[in-house]
């Protein structure tokens, strides 16, 4: 318990105080500074190349293409990572899995923080019945745990969609469910926080003033109050995206996620409880790209939290 | 304070009230509860299927099925034999969920209560151990962590619990089977069960049980036993650094004491709520282990209505959830202004 006796107050040498920094700059320096945020970025960046690169090397075709005299294969020089329950390459399939994954995550995570910021801000800034609607029907989802959620949702949505040709390749009409389902079932945290934020902020001088001076109302919004709650914002898409990446994992194993033969890493693991004691490849795989994922983006998020944090005095 | 509690009551009615307005329009969408009907060896005709919808009152408009689900039809006249028209003075049997009757599984033909009952004791016997492990792990490795912060034991226990926590619940499931299940039983060694509650036939007594237990138990502990374990570190460190230990060092109190009497005292209330509120959400990880562990449990029970739409269970389960998460946070609330006297609710 030495930190006790320590003195939390540290004076920065004149010369650096008198530097001037930008917030950006003062961010990325401090970001930088935090050696696991750095590991995240490195692991995310490789993670990223192999699902991108390997793309160039392996066809989609190939990744979906069923092989029945050659299911359940252990791990060998033509299958490196074994084949599924219906003789897909697993190798093939983390690839353009991966890819599924993270634009899933990338995309869900972009609705949130949209969603989110927008009902904030309307919420905290005019008050009033919007505010009280928006209250009412995030506490009403909040009450129904997420998994419960989202499983009746993807279900519920499901079950209409047809195949979606996009970019020239085809995919399951369940992708686009599963990226809106997770995107508007995540927003009520982050509505809450921006809300809580441009309460504290409205009152303030530079609010006051700027209205005071003419601004209109979505001026002041937009330019004034907007950047201001920003930095949570950041720090809670990031972290979110880790945990949007485990939920999509969730309900591709429990099957009313990604719908095969588009692969997911969630889905290229539902069938692996068939041959639990035999068949480890099924799930070790793509189970652990998504921890490496996961834990990539934890490390960037905490190390964004540090960074941003206004009170802290590096 | 008494007044606080009448009126938090008061609101949780009308919030009760959106979520099953929601979730029930939801529910009819999701699926044809008789479409496993169709499935069947001898396969009934369409005639047929029309007239049990009209006798489950499946034709209704989605409206009334909602009246009827929340205060039963016994006031009104049904459609009892399914021929297209209601029969004069025959009333329905349903007295709806406010009246306490929470419906008929449209697959089993059980009432709801029966279908859920079984697997809230199968899904408890899992939970309670559970959660008793997460609360003792997560503050005693919290706590070690936290007075020996920067050593490196410190450092060991926080990337365990990073570790831990960024994993996929199934991860740590499969792995445990590979290990305590696969492995041992390779190597010779006494291994645990993979799948279920017991061999059937076998009365279910604790010895029974438990090696069943094991596995599913520790999957649901880990990843949130890893998530406190850094809400105590953090909380026990801020409380550290506050004046009053200090106080309390320059007076001579002994370290063990500033650390169970002061410390752990301030530390442990923000914990308390964390964790009561979200005791419900358990069971969202709940549904992936028993699915891991083919445990026939509530998770279980819910994969296999939504598979077949079988909505009145589901809006029972659901619904119970929430009442769950409304009065947890009801109590956690209360709990907190009676514990710490600093609060004060208006």
């Amino acid at each position: 318990m030495d930190t006790i006796a320590r003195s939390p107050v540290k004076l920065r040498p004149l010369e650096q105080e008198l530097q001037h920094e930008t917030l950006l700059q003062r961010t990325f320096r401090r970001f930088r500074a935090h050696r696991m945020a750095v590991v995240g970025v490195v692991l995310l960046v490789l993670i990223t190349t192999y699902v991108v690169g390997g793309s160039f090397f392996i066809s989609e075709r190939y990744a979906n293409d069923t092989d029945f005299r050659n299911k359940w294969a252990p791990p060998s020089t033509q299958h490196p990572m074994g084949t599924d329950a219906v003789g897909r390459d697993v190798l093939a399939r983390t690839i353009y899995g991966g890819q599924m994954t993270l634009i899933i995550s990338a995309l869900a995570m972009f609705v949130t923080a949209l969603l989110g910021t927008v009902l904030g801000l309307i919420s905290g800034y005019y008050g009033g019945w919007v505010d009280n609607i928006i209250m009412r029907v995030s506490e009403a989802l909040l009450c129904i745990p997420l998994m419960f959620l989202l499983l009746v949702l993807t279900k519920f949505v499901g079950a209409q969609m047809s195949d979606v040709r996009m970019l020239g390749r085809e995919f399951s009409g369940s992708v686009i469910v599963v990226i809106f389902v997770l995107g508007f079932t995540g927003w009520m945290g982050l509505t809450r926080i921006v809300r809580a934020q441009v309460l504290s902020l409205r009152t303030q001088e530079f609010v006051v003033a700027a209205r005071a001076l003419g601004a209109r109302n979505h001026e002041i919004i937009f330019r004034h109050i907007l950047p201001n709650t920003l930095a949570p914002v950041i720090v809670y898409t990031t972290l979110g995206i880790s945990n949007v990446i485990l939920l999509e994992a969730y309900i591709g194993f429990l099957g009313t996620g990604v719908q095969p033969p588009t692969a997911s890493w969630g889905n290229m693991i539902q069938r692996a409880t068939e041959k639990i004691d035999t068949a480890w490849w099924m799930w070790f795989f793509p189970g652990a790209f998504i921890l490496l994922t996961v834990i990539s983006i934890n490390f960037i998020g905490d190390g964004l939290r540090d960074a941003l944090d206004p009170r802290s005095q590096k | 304070m008494n007044n606080y509690a009448v009126r938090r009551l008061l609101q949780a009615i009308p919030l009760l009230f959106v979520i099953s307005l929601i979730l029930f329009f939801l529910m009819n969408s999701i699926g044809d509860p008789l479409a496993s009907l169709t499935n069947m060896p001898r396969r009934p005709s369409s005639e047929q299927i029309t007239q049990a919808r009209r006798r489950l009152g499946l034709d209704q408009p989605i409206y009334m099925q909602y009246v009827y689900w929340l205060v039963g039809n016994d006031w009104t006249t049904i459609d009892a034999d399914g021929d297209g028209d209601r029969e004069e003075g025959v009333r329905g049997q349903r007295r709806g969920i406010l009246r306490g009757d929470l419906g008929v599984s449209l697959v089993t033909q059980q009432p709801v209560e029966e279908r859920i009952i079984d697997r809230l004791g199968n899904t408890m016997i899992l939970m309670f151990p559970a959660f008793v492990l997460i609360l003792v792990v997560s503050f005693a490795l919290g706590i070690v962590s936290a007075v020996r912060q920067y050593t490196l034991l410190d450092d060991i226990l926080t990337t365990i619990a990073f570790l831990f926590y960024s994993m996929p619940i199934f991860l740590i499931s499969l792995g445990m089977i590979l290990l305590f299940a696969v492995a041992f039983r390779n190597w010779g060694l006494p291994h645990l069960p993979i799948a279920g509650m017991g061999r059937p036939g076998d009365a279910r007594t604790l010895g029974t049980l438990l090696p069943y237990m094991i596995m599913p138990m520790l999957s649901l502990a880990l990843v949130s036993a890893a998530a406190y374990m850094r809400y105590v570190r953090a909380s026990v460190l801020e409380v550290i650094n506050q004046d009053f230990v200090r106080t309390a060092r320059s007076k001579g109190i002994s370290g063990r004491r500033i650390l169970f009497v002061h410390v752990l005292r301030n530390a442990a209330l923000p914990l308390v709520t964390v964790i009561g509120l979200d005791l419900p959400f358990l069971l969202g990880g709940a549904i992936v282990t028993e699915s891991v562990f083919a445990w026939p449990g509530m998770g279980m029970l819910f994969m296999e209505s939504l598979d077949r739409a079988d909505y009145p269970v589901l809006m029972a389960m659901l619904m119970m959830l929430a009442v769950f998460v409304v009065l947890s946070q009801f109590i956690t609330d209360l709990l907190y202004s009676v514990v710490d006297p600093r609060v004060r609710l208006g």
